[in-house]
Protein backbone atom coordinates (compact mmCIF):
# COMPACT_ATOMS: atom_id res chain seq x y z
CA UNK A 1 0.00 0.00 0.00
CA UNK A 2 1.16 3.52 -0.79
CA UNK A 3 0.42 5.97 2.02
CA UNK A 4 0.81 9.73 1.73
CA UNK A 5 0.41 11.49 5.05
CA UNK A 6 0.15 15.27 5.17
CA UNK A 7 2.48 15.56 2.23
CA UNK A 8 3.68 19.05 1.36
CA UNK A 9 6.37 20.08 -1.11
CA UNK A 10 7.49 23.63 -1.74
CA UNK A 11 10.06 24.96 -4.20
CA UNK A 12 11.12 28.30 -2.80
CA UNK A 13 7.84 30.16 -2.31
CA UNK A 14 5.89 27.93 -4.66
CA UNK A 15 3.76 25.20 -3.09
CA UNK A 16 3.65 22.26 -5.49
CA UNK A 17 1.84 19.86 -3.14
CA UNK A 18 -0.18 20.99 -0.12
CA UNK A 19 -0.99 18.75 2.84
CA UNK A 20 -1.97 15.75 0.72
CA UNK A 21 -3.08 12.57 2.48
CA UNK A 22 -3.94 9.52 0.45
CA UNK A 23 -3.95 5.73 0.57
CA UNK A 24 -3.57 3.61 -2.54
CA UNK A 25 -4.41 -0.06 -2.12
CA UNK A 26 -2.19 -2.78 -3.54
CA UNK A 27 -3.07 -3.98 -7.02
CA UNK A 28 -5.03 -0.90 -8.01
CA UNK A 29 -4.42 1.54 -10.84
CA UNK A 30 -4.89 5.16 -9.86
CA UNK A 31 -4.86 8.03 -12.34
CA UNK A 32 -3.96 11.53 -11.21
CA UNK A 33 -5.64 14.15 -13.32
CA UNK A 34 -4.91 17.82 -13.40
CA UNK A 35 -3.88 20.76 -15.51
CA UNK A 36 -0.27 21.72 -16.15
CA UNK A 37 1.36 22.87 -12.93
CA UNK A 38 -1.19 21.16 -10.71
CA UNK A 39 1.51 19.10 -8.97
CA UNK A 40 1.10 15.73 -10.73
CA UNK A 41 4.77 15.31 -11.65
CA UNK A 42 5.97 16.49 -8.25
CA UNK A 43 3.66 14.00 -6.55
CA UNK A 44 5.06 11.11 -8.59
CA UNK A 45 8.64 12.23 -7.91
CA UNK A 46 7.86 12.35 -4.19
CA UNK A 47 6.50 8.80 -4.26
CA UNK A 48 9.52 7.64 -6.29
CA UNK A 49 11.89 9.27 -3.81
CA UNK A 50 13.43 11.57 -6.42
CA UNK A 51 12.47 14.63 -4.38
CA UNK A 52 12.06 14.86 -0.63
CA UNK A 53 8.93 16.19 1.07
CA UNK A 54 9.08 19.56 2.77
CA UNK A 55 6.79 18.04 5.39
CA UNK A 56 4.68 14.92 5.77
CA UNK A 57 5.67 11.48 4.57
CA UNK A 58 5.43 8.90 1.82
CA UNK A 59 5.60 5.20 2.60
CA UNK A 60 5.36 2.09 0.45
CA UNK A 61 4.67 -1.06 2.47
CA UNK A 62 5.52 1.01 5.53
CA UNK A 63 8.96 2.06 4.27
CA UNK A 64 10.15 5.33 2.76
CA UNK A 65 10.91 5.14 -1.00
CA UNK A 66 14.69 5.16 -0.44
CA UNK A 67 14.41 1.83 1.40
CA UNK A 68 12.43 0.00 -1.26
CA UNK A 69 13.99 1.16 -4.52
CA UNK A 70 13.82 -2.32 -6.06
CA UNK A 71 10.05 -2.26 -5.70
CA UNK A 72 9.62 1.04 -7.57
CA UNK A 73 9.55 1.64 -11.31
CA UNK A 74 9.35 5.28 -12.36
CA UNK A 75 8.96 6.77 -15.82
CA UNK A 76 9.11 10.55 -15.91
CA UNK A 77 9.03 13.09 -18.71
CA UNK A 78 12.56 11.98 -19.64
CA UNK A 79 13.27 8.28 -20.27
CA UNK A 80 16.57 8.22 -18.23
CA UNK A 81 18.46 6.67 -21.13
CA UNK A 82 21.98 7.19 -22.47
CA UNK A 83 21.91 8.55 -26.00
CA UNK A 84 25.18 6.99 -27.12
CA UNK A 85 24.26 3.47 -25.97
CA UNK A 86 22.01 1.16 -27.95
CA UNK A 87 18.59 0.11 -26.68
CA UNK A 88 19.96 -3.27 -25.59
CA UNK A 89 23.04 -1.72 -23.95
CA UNK A 90 20.84 0.71 -22.00
CA UNK A 91 18.65 -2.10 -20.68
CA UNK A 92 21.66 -4.33 -19.95
CA UNK A 93 23.16 -1.47 -17.96
CA UNK A 94 20.02 -1.06 -15.87
CA UNK A 95 19.76 -4.84 -15.52
CA UNK A 96 23.22 -4.76 -13.91
CA UNK A 97 22.21 -1.92 -11.58
CA UNK A 98 19.05 -3.76 -10.48
CA UNK A 99 20.84 -7.13 -10.42
CA UNK A 100 18.36 -8.57 -12.90
CA UNK A 101 19.21 -11.28 -15.41
CA UNK A 102 20.07 -9.72 -18.79
CA UNK A 103 18.17 -12.50 -20.57
CA UNK A 104 14.96 -10.56 -19.84
CA UNK A 105 16.04 -7.75 -22.14
CA UNK A 106 15.17 -9.18 -25.63
CA UNK A 107 11.67 -10.21 -24.49
CA UNK A 108 11.07 -6.80 -22.98
CA UNK A 109 12.17 -5.07 -26.18
CA UNK A 110 9.69 -7.24 -28.08
CA UNK A 111 6.95 -6.36 -25.59
CA UNK A 112 7.35 -2.62 -26.23
CA UNK A 113 7.62 -3.11 -30.00
CA UNK A 114 11.34 -2.41 -30.25
CA UNK A 115 12.56 -5.94 -30.93
CA UNK A 116 14.12 -4.93 -34.23
CA UNK A 117 15.84 -1.85 -32.80
CA UNK A 118 17.88 -3.41 -30.01
CA UNK A 119 21.20 -2.52 -31.67
CA UNK A 120 20.19 1.05 -32.58
CA UNK A 121 21.61 3.94 -30.60
CA UNK A 122 19.03 5.78 -28.52
CA UNK A 123 20.08 9.10 -30.11
CA UNK A 124 18.47 7.88 -33.34
CA UNK A 125 15.12 7.13 -31.64
CA UNK A 126 11.96 9.17 -32.09
CA UNK A 127 10.18 10.60 -29.05
CA UNK A 128 7.72 7.69 -29.04
CA UNK A 129 10.46 5.06 -29.34
CA UNK A 130 12.39 6.65 -26.48
CA UNK A 131 9.22 6.65 -24.41
CA UNK A 132 8.66 2.95 -25.13
CA UNK A 133 12.26 2.11 -24.29
CA UNK A 134 11.90 4.16 -21.12
CA UNK A 135 8.88 2.04 -20.25
CA UNK A 136 10.93 -1.12 -20.86
CA UNK A 137 13.58 0.26 -18.48
CA UNK A 138 10.86 0.92 -15.91
CA UNK A 139 9.44 -2.62 -16.18
CA UNK A 140 12.83 -4.38 -16.35
CA UNK A 141 13.06 -5.27 -12.65
CA UNK A 142 9.33 -6.13 -12.40
CA UNK A 143 8.49 -3.43 -9.83
CA UNK A 144 5.51 -3.85 -7.57
CA UNK A 145 4.83 -0.10 -7.70
CA UNK A 146 4.75 1.56 -11.08
CA UNK A 147 4.80 5.36 -11.28
CA UNK A 148 4.18 6.78 -14.73
CA UNK A 149 4.21 10.48 -15.53
CA UNK A 150 2.16 11.16 -18.68
CA UNK A 151 2.90 7.66 -20.06
CA UNK A 152 0.71 8.15 -23.17
CA UNK A 153 2.58 11.26 -24.21
CA UNK A 154 4.41 10.75 -27.51
CA UNK A 155 2.95 7.29 -28.11
CA UNK A 156 1.10 6.40 -31.28
CA UNK A 157 -2.37 4.83 -31.12
CA UNK A 158 -1.10 1.23 -31.30
CA UNK A 159 1.42 1.75 -28.50
CA UNK A 160 -1.16 3.58 -26.37
CA UNK A 161 -3.55 0.66 -26.72
CA UNK A 162 -0.82 -1.82 -25.80
CA UNK A 163 0.28 0.14 -22.71
CA UNK A 164 -2.49 -0.82 -20.23
CA UNK A 165 -1.79 -4.52 -20.80
CA UNK A 166 1.91 -4.00 -20.14
CA UNK A 167 1.60 -2.04 -16.94
CA UNK A 168 -1.22 -3.81 -15.12
CA UNK A 169 0.44 -7.19 -14.68
CA UNK A 170 1.20 -9.36 -11.65
CA UNK A 171 -1.09 -7.45 -9.28
CA UNK A 172 1.02 -4.35 -9.65
CA UNK A 173 0.03 -1.04 -8.05
CA UNK A 174 0.06 1.70 -10.67
CA UNK A 175 0.01 5.44 -10.10
CA UNK A 176 -0.07 7.42 -13.32
CA UNK A 177 -0.55 11.05 -14.18
CA UNK A 178 -2.37 12.32 -17.24
CA UNK A 179 -4.53 15.17 -18.41
CA UNK A 180 -6.36 12.80 -20.78
CA UNK A 181 -9.55 12.01 -18.82
CA UNK A 182 -11.07 9.47 -21.27
CA UNK A 183 -7.83 7.50 -21.29
CA UNK A 184 -7.60 7.70 -17.49
CA UNK A 185 -11.15 6.38 -17.10
CA UNK A 186 -10.28 3.51 -19.42
CA UNK A 187 -7.24 2.27 -17.48
CA UNK A 188 -7.73 3.36 -13.88
CA UNK A 189 -9.72 1.92 -10.98
CA UNK A 190 -9.74 5.30 -9.28
CA UNK A 191 -9.29 8.92 -10.39
CA UNK A 192 -7.79 11.68 -8.27
CA UNK A 193 -8.00 15.29 -9.43
CA UNK A 194 -5.18 17.61 -8.37
CA UNK A 195 -5.64 21.39 -8.38
CA UNK A 196 -2.92 23.64 -7.07
CA UNK A 197 -1.26 20.75 -5.29
CA UNK A 198 -4.47 19.72 -3.47
CA UNK A 199 -6.60 16.66 -4.10
CA UNK A 200 -10.25 17.22 -4.92
CA UNK B 1 31.79 -4.74 -8.16
CA UNK B 2 29.38 -5.60 -11.00
CA UNK B 3 27.74 -2.20 -10.53
CA UNK B 4 31.04 -0.32 -10.51
CA UNK B 5 32.20 -2.04 -13.70
CA UNK B 6 28.82 -1.50 -15.36
CA UNK B 7 29.00 2.22 -14.59
CA UNK B 8 32.57 2.58 -15.84
CA UNK B 9 31.85 0.51 -18.96
CA UNK B 10 28.78 2.64 -19.68
CA UNK B 11 30.87 5.84 -19.63
CA UNK B 12 33.72 4.37 -21.68
CA UNK B 13 31.42 2.80 -24.27
CA UNK B 14 29.38 6.00 -24.60
CA UNK B 15 32.51 8.10 -25.00
CA UNK B 16 34.00 5.71 -27.58
CA UNK B 17 31.03 6.73 -29.78
CA UNK B 18 30.34 10.30 -28.72
CA UNK B 19 34.00 11.41 -28.59
CA UNK B 20 32.99 14.44 -26.55
CA UNK B 21 35.39 14.09 -23.60
CA UNK B 22 38.86 12.66 -24.30
CA UNK B 23 39.47 14.39 -27.69
CA UNK B 24 38.46 17.76 -26.20
CA UNK B 25 40.76 17.20 -23.22
CA UNK B 26 43.67 16.25 -25.48
CA UNK B 27 43.22 19.24 -27.81
CA UNK B 28 42.92 21.66 -24.88
CA UNK B 29 45.97 20.21 -23.09
CA UNK B 30 48.05 20.27 -26.27
CA UNK B 31 47.08 23.85 -27.05
CA UNK B 32 48.11 24.95 -23.59
CA UNK B 33 51.40 23.06 -23.46
CA UNK B 34 52.26 24.23 -26.97
CA UNK B 35 51.61 27.86 -26.03
CA UNK B 36 53.53 27.61 -22.78
CA UNK B 37 56.54 25.82 -24.26
CA UNK B 38 56.48 28.22 -27.23
CA UNK B 39 57.01 31.07 -24.78
CA UNK B 40 60.28 29.54 -23.56
CA UNK B 41 63.54 30.44 -25.32
CA UNK B 42 64.82 27.67 -27.67
CA UNK B 43 66.83 25.03 -25.79
CA UNK B 44 65.80 26.50 -22.43
CA UNK B 45 64.87 23.09 -21.06
CA UNK B 46 68.31 21.70 -21.86
CA UNK B 47 70.22 24.69 -20.41
CA UNK B 48 72.08 24.21 -17.11
CA UNK B 49 70.24 25.08 -13.94
CA UNK B 50 71.71 28.29 -12.46
CA UNK B 51 73.33 28.29 -9.06
CA UNK B 52 71.03 29.51 -6.29
CA UNK B 53 70.85 33.25 -6.61
CA UNK B 54 68.12 35.73 -5.76
CA UNK B 55 65.64 35.88 -8.61
CA UNK B 56 67.39 33.26 -10.75
CA UNK B 57 65.26 30.41 -12.00
CA UNK B 58 65.74 27.93 -14.81
CA UNK B 59 63.08 26.97 -17.31
CA UNK B 60 63.37 23.39 -16.11
CA UNK B 61 62.27 24.40 -12.63
CA UNK B 62 58.91 25.64 -13.90
CA UNK B 63 58.38 22.98 -16.56
CA UNK B 64 56.41 20.72 -14.25
CA UNK B 65 54.06 23.53 -13.32
CA UNK B 66 53.43 24.38 -17.00
CA UNK B 67 52.66 20.75 -17.79
CA UNK B 68 50.43 19.91 -14.83
CA UNK B 69 48.49 23.18 -14.88
CA UNK B 70 47.69 22.47 -18.53
CA UNK B 71 46.64 18.91 -17.72
CA UNK B 72 44.52 20.04 -14.79
CA UNK B 73 42.47 22.52 -16.84
CA UNK B 74 42.02 19.95 -19.59
CA UNK B 75 40.88 17.51 -16.91
CA UNK B 76 38.30 19.97 -15.55
CA UNK B 77 36.77 20.28 -19.02
CA UNK B 78 36.57 16.49 -19.22
CA UNK B 79 35.06 16.07 -15.74
CA UNK B 80 32.40 18.66 -16.52
CA UNK B 81 31.53 16.96 -19.81
CA UNK B 82 31.45 13.54 -18.13
CA UNK B 83 28.98 14.82 -15.52
CA UNK B 84 26.89 16.40 -18.30
CA UNK B 85 26.43 12.96 -19.90
CA UNK B 86 24.38 11.96 -16.85
CA UNK B 87 22.40 15.20 -16.99
CA UNK B 88 21.26 14.67 -20.59
CA UNK B 89 17.87 13.01 -20.70
CA UNK B 90 17.99 13.14 -16.88
CA UNK B 91 19.85 9.82 -17.03
CA UNK B 92 21.41 10.62 -13.66
CA UNK B 93 17.95 10.34 -12.09
CA UNK B 94 17.85 6.77 -13.37
CA UNK B 95 20.98 6.11 -11.30
CA UNK B 96 19.41 7.70 -8.22
CA UNK B 97 16.36 5.48 -8.52
CA UNK B 98 18.39 2.27 -8.74
CA UNK B 99 19.18 0.28 -5.60
CA UNK B 100 22.87 1.08 -5.83
CA UNK B 101 25.28 2.11 -3.09
CA UNK B 102 26.21 5.76 -3.79
CA UNK B 103 29.85 4.86 -3.11
CA UNK B 104 29.65 2.42 -6.04
CA UNK B 105 28.20 5.20 -8.22
CA UNK B 106 31.17 7.37 -7.25
CA UNK B 107 33.68 4.59 -7.90
CA UNK B 108 32.20 3.77 -11.31
CA UNK B 109 32.22 7.40 -12.38
CA UNK B 110 35.74 7.84 -11.01
CA UNK B 111 37.12 4.94 -13.05
CA UNK B 112 35.71 6.44 -16.26
CA UNK B 113 37.12 9.90 -15.47
CA UNK B 114 40.50 8.44 -14.53
CA UNK B 115 40.65 6.53 -17.82
CA UNK B 116 39.88 9.72 -19.81
CA UNK B 117 42.53 11.65 -17.90
CA UNK B 118 45.25 9.00 -18.28
CA UNK B 119 44.47 8.71 -22.01
CA UNK B 120 44.87 12.49 -22.31
CA UNK B 121 48.21 12.40 -20.49
CA UNK B 122 49.48 9.52 -22.62
CA UNK B 123 49.05 11.74 -25.67
CA UNK B 124 49.84 15.15 -24.15
CA UNK B 125 53.01 14.31 -22.23
CA UNK B 126 55.00 12.78 -25.14
CA UNK B 127 53.95 15.70 -27.36
CA UNK B 128 54.89 18.14 -24.61
CA UNK B 129 58.33 16.51 -24.53
CA UNK B 130 58.52 16.92 -28.30
CA UNK B 131 57.47 20.59 -28.25
CA UNK B 132 59.84 21.37 -25.39
CA UNK B 133 62.71 19.39 -26.92
CA UNK B 134 63.04 17.17 -23.85
CA UNK B 135 64.92 13.90 -24.29
CA UNK B 136 62.56 10.97 -23.54
CA UNK B 137 65.03 9.52 -21.02
CA UNK B 138 64.76 12.67 -18.90
CA UNK B 139 61.17 12.01 -17.88
CA UNK B 140 60.53 8.35 -18.67
CA UNK B 141 59.84 6.11 -16.88
CA UNK B 142 59.89 8.26 -13.74
CA UNK B 143 56.89 10.35 -14.71
CA UNK B 144 54.61 7.28 -14.90
CA UNK B 145 54.05 6.94 -11.12
CA UNK B 146 53.60 10.73 -10.92
CA UNK B 147 50.88 10.47 -13.58
CA UNK B 148 49.10 7.71 -11.69
CA UNK B 149 49.09 9.35 -8.26
CA UNK B 150 48.32 12.86 -9.56
CA UNK B 151 45.58 11.67 -11.92
CA UNK B 152 43.87 9.66 -9.20
CA UNK B 153 43.77 12.74 -6.97
CA UNK B 154 42.47 15.02 -9.72
CA UNK B 155 39.84 12.46 -10.77
CA UNK B 156 38.75 11.99 -7.13
CA UNK B 157 38.13 15.75 -6.75
CA UNK B 158 36.74 16.22 -10.26
CA UNK B 159 34.26 13.36 -10.02
CA UNK B 160 32.92 14.61 -6.70
CA UNK B 161 32.56 18.25 -7.71
CA UNK B 162 31.50 17.42 -11.27
CA UNK B 163 28.48 15.67 -9.75
CA UNK B 164 27.96 18.38 -7.12
CA UNK B 165 27.83 21.18 -9.67
CA UNK B 166 26.03 19.43 -12.50
CA UNK B 167 22.67 21.03 -11.74
CA UNK B 168 24.10 24.43 -10.76
CA UNK B 169 23.29 27.26 -13.13
CA UNK B 170 26.91 28.42 -13.40
CA UNK B 171 28.33 24.86 -13.42
CA UNK B 172 31.04 25.61 -16.00
CA UNK B 173 32.33 28.26 -13.60
CA UNK B 174 31.68 26.43 -10.36
CA UNK B 175 33.62 23.26 -11.18
CA UNK B 176 37.06 24.86 -11.80
CA UNK B 177 36.41 27.34 -9.01
CA UNK B 178 35.97 24.52 -6.50
CA UNK B 179 38.32 21.93 -7.98
CA UNK B 180 41.36 24.14 -8.60
CA UNK B 181 42.12 25.26 -5.03
CA UNK B 182 41.32 21.80 -3.68
CA UNK B 183 43.60 20.11 -6.21
CA UNK B 184 46.59 22.36 -5.47
CA UNK B 185 48.42 19.72 -3.40
CA UNK B 186 48.45 17.24 -6.30
CA UNK B 187 49.23 19.88 -8.91
CA UNK B 188 52.12 21.21 -6.80
CA UNK B 189 53.36 17.71 -5.98
CA UNK B 190 53.26 16.51 -9.57
CA UNK B 191 54.89 19.77 -10.75
CA UNK B 192 57.71 19.53 -8.23
CA UNK B 193 58.36 15.85 -8.98
CA UNK B 194 58.35 16.44 -12.75
CA UNK B 195 60.73 19.41 -12.53
CA UNK B 196 63.05 17.52 -10.17
CA UNK B 197 63.09 14.57 -12.55
CA UNK B 198 64.03 16.89 -15.40
CA UNK B 199 66.83 18.54 -13.43
CA UNK B 200 68.32 15.60 -11.54
CA UNK B 201 67.02 12.53 -13.43
CA UNK B 202 65.76 11.21 -10.08
CA UNK B 203 63.33 12.25 -7.38
CA UNK B 204 65.85 12.35 -4.52
CA UNK B 205 64.52 13.96 -1.37
CA UNK B 206 61.55 15.40 -3.30
CA UNK B 207 60.07 11.88 -3.36
CA UNK B 208 58.31 12.92 -0.14
CA UNK B 209 55.75 14.65 -2.38
CA UNK B 210 54.50 11.17 -3.27
CA UNK B 211 53.44 10.71 0.36
CA UNK B 212 51.54 14.00 0.41
CA UNK B 213 49.82 13.15 -2.88
CA UNK B 214 48.94 9.64 -1.74
CA UNK B 215 47.43 11.01 1.48
CA UNK B 216 45.48 13.53 -0.60
CA UNK B 217 44.20 10.71 -2.83
CA UNK B 218 43.06 8.62 0.13
CA UNK B 219 41.34 11.60 1.79
CA UNK B 220 39.39 12.60 -1.34
CA UNK B 221 38.54 9.04 -2.35
CA UNK B 222 37.11 8.47 1.12
CA UNK B 223 35.34 11.83 1.11
CA UNK B 224 33.87 11.10 -2.31
CA UNK B 225 32.63 7.65 -1.34
CA UNK B 226 31.09 8.90 1.91
CA UNK B 227 29.52 12.14 0.67
CA UNK B 228 28.47 11.19 -2.87
CA UNK B 229 25.00 10.25 -1.63
CA UNK B 230 24.36 13.79 -0.38
CA UNK B 231 26.05 15.40 -3.37
CA UNK B 232 23.82 13.77 -5.98
CA UNK B 233 20.55 14.10 -4.10
CA UNK B 234 18.01 16.82 -4.84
Amino acid sequence: MIVLDGLTKTFGRVRAITNLSLQIADGTTVAILGANGSGKSTLLKLVAGLVKPTSGSVTLEGSPPAECKSAIGYLGHEPFLYRYLSATENLNFYADLYRVDRTRVPKLLEDVGLGAKGASLVRTFSRGESQRLGLARTLLHEPRYLLLDEPFSGLDETSSERLPGLIAQNGRTVLLSTHDRPRAEQVADRLIHLTGGRAE
Amino acid sequence: MRTILALAAKDLRGESRAKQIAPVMVVFALTLVFLLTFALPPGALRAPVPLPKAGAISAREITGLLLWTSIFFAAVIGFGRSAAADREGSAGDGLLLAPVDPAALYAGKLIGNLAFLLATELVAIPLFMLFANIAPGSLLPGILPVMLVASLGMAAVGTLFGAATQYAEARSLMLPLLAFPLSLPVILGASKLTSTLLIENRFGSEARWFILMAVFDVVFLTLGAVTFEFVIEE
